[in-house]
């Protein structure tokens, strides 16, 4: 933005707040979105006895991946920014990694649960951000990430015991 | 007896090797449509939102279907979009440009990828593999009216 310069003192620091708020919701993307692909990948790859429950679950999850990438897109543009949208750009932003290689069912559910995980730690910071600039609207949508997030890493977990 | 165990080997691969790459390109055209649906802003907003959403609503599951076929030979569906990426695939875009362009941008996009799809469907008629060139036949179908809507959008300009 170029009309920074003219602008009241408030509404500057409103103008570099959005950015941050932006900014932290574009890594929030990028996971969200780099998740998604990983969790599609595997339920098309997945093999062996857990196959059926797996590539059923796997395919509920990916559904609400798309669906929140989308929530979180439309957020940062409701705030003014460009959202990314590129694989190029969610691989710099993003924390996760890409899938590669050949993954057993159970390695698929711990990887997905790390995934879970870390997009609940970066939510968790947006949170942070967002409120400090009394920005409700984000912090709301990224509370309900968060408990998503949580709920499926639970459920992730509960294939790993026993 | 399914046609893919009367394919010879070298079909078989070829087949494989072009559904691969329709994975890739329908993943990349699926993710530019989402990012045009995002960043689109002009004055008939909506109209394009929207149908910019029913398109890559609708490559999502194509991809899921093109994956689901490579999986029926038995094989791996490639798990990243490294793996799908070749000098070939389609371009990407990271900053979003105005609609006209980006409707441009689709078109072109849709048009290569219908030839691809072409290529797998000929490919499949060769091999007799009846199910993958039913498949190509609902695929060219799909991009063939996307691409339709954005031509009559760039005429009516």
């Amino acid at each position: 933005m170029n009309t920074t310069t003219q602008m009241p003192v408030n509404d500057r620091n409103k103008v570099a707040n959005q950015n941050r708020v932006a900014d932290g919701l574009s890594r929030v993307l990028a996971e969200t979105n780099t998740l998604y692909l990983k969790t599609h990948n595997f339920h098309w790859n997945v093999t062996g006895p857990m196959f059926q429950p797996l590539h059923s679950v796997f395919e509920e999850q990916y559904s609400q991946l798309a669906e929140a990438a989308d929530e979180i897109a439309e957020r940062i543009r409701a705030i003014g920014h460009p959202a990314p949208g590129s694989f190029a750009e969610f691989q710099t932003l993003s924390s996760i990694k890409e899938a590669s290689g050949k993954t057993k069912a159970l390695e698929m559910v711990k990887e997905l649960l790390e995934g879970h995980e870390t997009i609940s730690q970066t939510a968790n910071t947006v949170v942070a951000i967002a409120q400090e600039y009394g920005d409700e609207g984000t912090a709301d949508l990224m509370i309900q990430r968060i408990q998503e997030h949580d709920k499926t890493a639970w459920m992730l977990r509960s294939f790993l015991e026993n | 007896m399914n046609n893919r165990f009367k394919m010879n080997k070298r079909d078989h691969k070829a087949i494989l090797d072009s559904l691969a790459r329709l994975l890739a390109d329908t993943e990349n055209i699926y993710l530019k449509t989402k990012n045009y649906h995002w960043n689109a802003s002009m004055p008939t907003f909506h109209t394009f939102n929207e149908m910019f959403e029913n398109q890559y609503v609708e490559l999502a599951s194509a991809f899921d279907l093109i994956a689901e076929r490579i999986r029926a030979f038995g094989i791996a569906a490639p798990v990243s979009h490294i793996q799908f990426n070749n000098p070939d695939a389609l371009k990407e875009t990271s900053n979003p440009p105005k609609v006209q362009e980006m409707i441009q941008d689709l078109l072109a996009d849709q048009e290569t990828i219908i030839k691809t799809v072409r290529s797998v469907f000929y490919e499949a008629i060769n091999a007799e593999d009846e199910i993958t060139k039913d498949l190509m036949v609902q695929r060219i179908q799909a991009h063939e009216k996307s691409a339709s809507i954005f031509r009559d959008y760039l005429i009516n300009k």
